[in-house]
C-alpha cells in the first residue's frame, strides 16, 4: 500500500518494517514508460549489430585488419548481388531452409513423443535413458559416413542427420518438462477423476509446453548448424556448400556472405518457434529476459 | 522512479550516441582497395655455377611433350650451404603421402638440417594454407595452383610458385590403371566403350570440386568429345567418400587419387578411366612474403634442400631402394607395400611453361576464377631453383 508522503519524513507511530514507496513513472504514466522501455530495447536490439558491424567497416577500411583477406562490407555487397543475380544464392537458400525445416518437423516430432512417454513412465525411463543418453553424446556429424553407406548421398542423408541431431535436444527439454510437472497438479487432477487424456490435455501438456519450447527454440538453431556442416561435407548445394566453396576458391566475400545469411536464417527461425510458442501459450509468462515480468 | 527513468534515458543516449559515431566513422572511412601484395621480389644474387649441377640441371621449361627430359643433377648436388642461423620453416600440407617425399624424407634424412633449417610439417586443407601462407603464419605450401591461389594473387596476396613437385609415371596414358578420372560403364549408352560426351548433366566427384588444378586435363578430355565440364555437376567429397559414391551410383565419375583409385582397380568390368593428367607437374611448393623477401636466404636454403633430396633419394628406382621406402613409409605411416604397390613418382623441381595459362583459362571459362589470366611472371618465380643448380639463363 503506498502512502503520499515527503520523502525522508518518518511516519509517526508506523512500524519501521513497513515499507513507503511514491508512486513513480510505472504508475502516473505507465503507456509512456512502456513506450520508452520498448524504444531502448530496440535501440539496443538493433543498434548492437548495427554498431558491431561499423566496427567491422571500419576495421578493414582502415586497414586494422587485412582487406585482402577480411572483405570489406562494398565487396560482401557486390558479392551478393552477384550470387543474387546468378540465381545461386536463392537457390542455397531454399534447399538449405527446406532441410534444416525438414529435419528439424522430423527430429522435434520424435523427440516430443518419445520425451512425453519417458517423461511420463518411470519404467521407459528407467529401460532408455541409459542408451540414449550414450547415443546423444556421439558427436553426430561422426556418423555421417555411416548414414551416407545406410541412406546413399541424396538429400535422405542429410534430413536424417538433422532430425537425430534436433531429437536429442527435444527428447531431454520434453522429458524433463514432463517431470518437472508438480506432483500436486496431478494428484488434484486424478482426484477429480480426470483420466489419462485429460491428464495429458489439462495438466501435463500445458505444464510441460513452455520448457518444451525452450528445448524447441535452441534445437532450431542447433538444426542450422548440423546443416551447415553437412553442407561442408557433402557440399553440392546448400548454404554450408557456398561458404565451403567461397573458403577453397579464396572468395572469401562470398563465405562472409554466406555465414551472415545462415546466422539471420538461424534468428529467424528461433523468433518463429518462438511465436509460436507465445500463440500456443498464452497463460505462460514472457520469456524475453529483459521485457517487464 | 525518476532515477530509474534518468539512468535510461542516459543510457539509451549513451548507446545512441556510440552507435552513430561509429556508423559515422565507417561511412566516411574510403574503402580500402585491395592493395597489391609486397613489392617485387629482392633480385637473387649473383648465379654461379654448382659442382654437380651441369646442363642437365636445366631443360627448356616450354617442353611439355610426353618424352620430355627431367632436370637432374649429381647424387648429394647442389651441395649445402649453411646458413649463419638457424631458421625454422613451416610448410602447410593438405595430406602426407608419397608426393610429399621430397620435404618429408628430405626431414627424415637430414637435408634441411644440413641447411641449418628446421622444417615443421604442418597439415591442413588448401585453400587455408594459401591464407596462412598470406599472413605469413606459414612460410610455404606443399599444394598446386589451385583457384584459390590464382584468386589470391589477383587479390594482392604475396605468393609465388617456386619450385614443381612431380609427374605422373605415365602421365597421359589412360590404358594404364593409375589416379585419374574414373567413370562407371553402367551409366553410359556402351559400358564397353564409355562415351565422355554421356556426362553431360551428371555428377563428378572430387575432393575441392571445380577448382582444383585437374579441371584444365579433365576440361580438354571432355571437350574432345564434345560438351564442357560447365555441363557436370560438382560433389565435393573427400576422396574415401568419392570411392563410396562412384561405387553406390551416386556419382558418374570420380577424379581418384592415390593410393584410392586402387579400390577399384581391378573392377574393370565396373570402371574405366576415362582420363588422366599429362606428364607435367600439377602439385607445387608456394612461397608466401615471409620466404619471398624477408628472409629470401632461407627460401634459397630450403629449394637447394627440397632438389638436393630429389637428387639423392628420389631418382628413377627409387622404389627399389628399401631404406629409402622404408624411411618415407614410416614419415607418412603406411606400410612398405603401399608405397610400392604403386608407380614410381617422377620428382622433379621445375616447373612447366603454360600449364598455368591452361588452368586459369578453365577456370574462367567455369567461374571460379574472378579476375583475366595472371601474366606467369606474376605467379611463378623460377630464380629460387635456378639459383640453387647455378643456371644463370645463358
Amino acid at each position: 500500500m503506498t502512502a503520499l508522503r515527503p520523502r525522508g519524513a518518518a511516519l509517526e507511530g508506523t512500524d519501521s518494517t513497513v515499507l513507503v514507496r511514491q508512486p513513480g513513472p510505472q504508475e502516473l504514466h505507465p503507456r509512456r514508460t512502456r513506450g520508452r522501455r520498448r524504444a531502448l530495447e530496440l535501440t539496443l536490439a538493433i543498434g548492437i549489430p548495427v554498431a558491431l558491424v561499423g566496427l567491422y567497416q571500419l576495421a578493414t577500411s582502415q586497414r586494422w585488419i587485412d582487406p585482402r583477406l577480411y572483405p570489406t562490407l562494398d565487396e560482401m555487397g557486390r558479392n551478393t548481388r552477384d550470387l543474387w543475380n546468378s540465381g545461386q544464392l536463392w537457390d542455397a537458400i531454399y534447399i538449405s531452409c527446406k532441410r534444416a525445416l525438414i529435419g528439424f518437423l522430423f527430429g522435434a516430432g520424435g523427440g516430443a513423443i518419445v520425451g512425453y512417454l519417458m517423461g511420463a513412465s518411470r519404467l521407459l525411463r528407467a529401460a532408455l535413458e541409459p542408451t540414449l543418453s550414450m547415443l546423444y553424446t556421439v558427436p553426430k556429424l561422426a556418423l555421417l559416413p555411416v548414414f551416407l553407406t545406410i541412406f546413399g548421398f541424396g538429400e535422405r542423408a542429410i534430413y536424417v542427420l538433422i532430425a537425430v541431431t534436433v531429437f536429442f535436444f527435444v527428447w531431454i527439454s520434453t522429458m524433463a518438462a514432463v517431470m518437472s510437472v508438480a506432483v500436486g497438479y496431478r494428484e488434484a487432477a486424478s482426484t477429480f477423476g480426470a483420466g489419462r487424456w485429460q491428464m495429458f490435455r489439462h495438466v501435463l501438456l500445458p505444464g510441460a509446453l513452455p520448457q518444451v519450447f525452450v528445448g524447441l527454440r535452441i534445437a532450431a538453431s542447433v538444426s542450422i548448424l548440423v546443416l551447415v556442416g553437412v553442407e561442408f561435407v557433402i557440399g553440392s548445394s546448400g548454404l554450408g556448400y557456398l561458404i565451403n566453396q567461397g573458403r577453397n576458391l579464396l572468395l572469401l566475400g562470398q563465405a562472409y556472405v554466406c555465414i551472415v545469411i545462415v546466422a539471420v536464417i538461424g534468428y529467424l527461425f528461433m523468433a518463429l518457434v518462438r511465436l509460436i510458442g507465445r500463440l500456443l501459450m498464452p497463460w505462460a509468462p514472457e520469456d524475453n529476459a529483459i521485457g517487464p515480468q | 522512479m525518476k532515477a530509474d527513468r534518468l539512468r535510461l534515458t542516459r543510457l539509451g543516449g549513451v548507446v545512441a550516441a556510440a552507435i552513430a559515431v561509429v556508423i559515422g566513422l565507417a561511412a566516411c572511412s574510403s574503402s580500402g582497395t585491395g592493395g597489391g601484395g609486397g613489392g617485387p621480389s629482392a633480385s637473387p644474387a649473383v648465379i654461379v655455377p654448382v659442382a654437380g649441377c651441369g646442363a642437365a640441371a636445366h631443360t627448356d621449361p616450354t617442353d611439355r611433350s610426353n618424352n620430355r627430359t627431367i632436370a637432374r643433377c649429381s647424387s648429394g648436388a647442389p651441395a649445402p650451404q649453411k646458413l649463419l642461423q638457424p631458421h625454422t620453416v613451416v610448410i602447410a600440407g593438405a595430406s602426407k603421402g608419397e608426393y610429399s617425399a621430397p620435404v618429408l624424407l628430405g626431414m627424415a634424412k637430414g637435408e634441411f638440417a644440413k641447411e641449418n633449417l628446421t622444417v615443421k610439417f604442418v597439415q591442413m586443407p588448401s585453400s587455408d594454407a594459401t591464407v596462412q601462407l598470406a599472413s605469413g603464419k606459414v612460410d610455404a605450401a606443399l599444394a598446386a595452383p589451385y583457384v584459390s591461389f590464382t584468386n589470391g594473387v589477383a587479390s594482392g596476396l604475396d605468393l609465388k610458385l617456386t619450385l614443381a613437385n612431380y609427374s605422373p609415371q605415365y602421365g597421359g596414358d589412360a590404358t594404364k590403371p593409375q589416379s585419374g578420372l574414373w567413370v562407371r560403364r553402367a551409366d553410359f549408352a556402351d559400358p564397353q566403350k564409355p562415351d565422355l560426351a554421356q556426362l553431360k548433366g551428371k555428377r563428378i566427384c572430387n575432393t575441392l570440386g571445380n577448382g582444383t588444378v585437374s579441371v584444365y586435363w579433365m576440361q580438354k578430355a571432355v571437350q574432345a568429345a564434345g560438351i564442357s565440364l560447365k555441363d557436370v555437376t560438382w560433389s565435393a567429397l573427400q576422396p574415401a567418400d568419392c570411392v563410396t559414391a562412384l561405387q553406390q551410383g551416386a556419382v558418374s565419375a570420380a577424379y581418384l587419387l592415390d593410393p584410392f583409385w586402387t579400390q577399384i582397380k581391378n573392377q574393370t568390368d565396373k570402371y574405366a578411366l576415362a582420363a588422366v593428367q599429362p606428364n607435367e607437374p600439377n602439385g607445387a611448393i608456394l612461397y608466401g612474403p615471409n620466404l619471398l623477401e624477408k628472409h629470401r636466404d632461407v627460401g634459397e636454403a630450403f629449394a637447394r634442400a627440397y632438389i638436393r633430396t630429389i637428387n639423392t633419394y628420389l631418382g628413377p628406382g627409387y622404389h627399389q631402394n628399401a631404406t629409402v621406402v622404408n624411411d618415407l613409409a614410416q614419415e607418412i605411416g603406411v606400410e612398405p607395400s603401399a608405397i610400392t604397390n604403386g608407380y614410381e613418382l617422377k620428382f622433379e623441381w621445375e616447373w612447366r611453361s603454360g600449364i598455368l595459362d591452361d588452368i586459369q583459362k578453365t577456370y574462367l571459362e567455369l567461374g571460379t576464377q574472378k579476375a583475366a589470366v595472371i601474366p606467369e611472371d606474376k605467379l611463378v618465380d623460377r630464380s629460387f631453383y635456378n639459383q640453387a643448380v647455378g643456371y644463370n639463363g645463358k
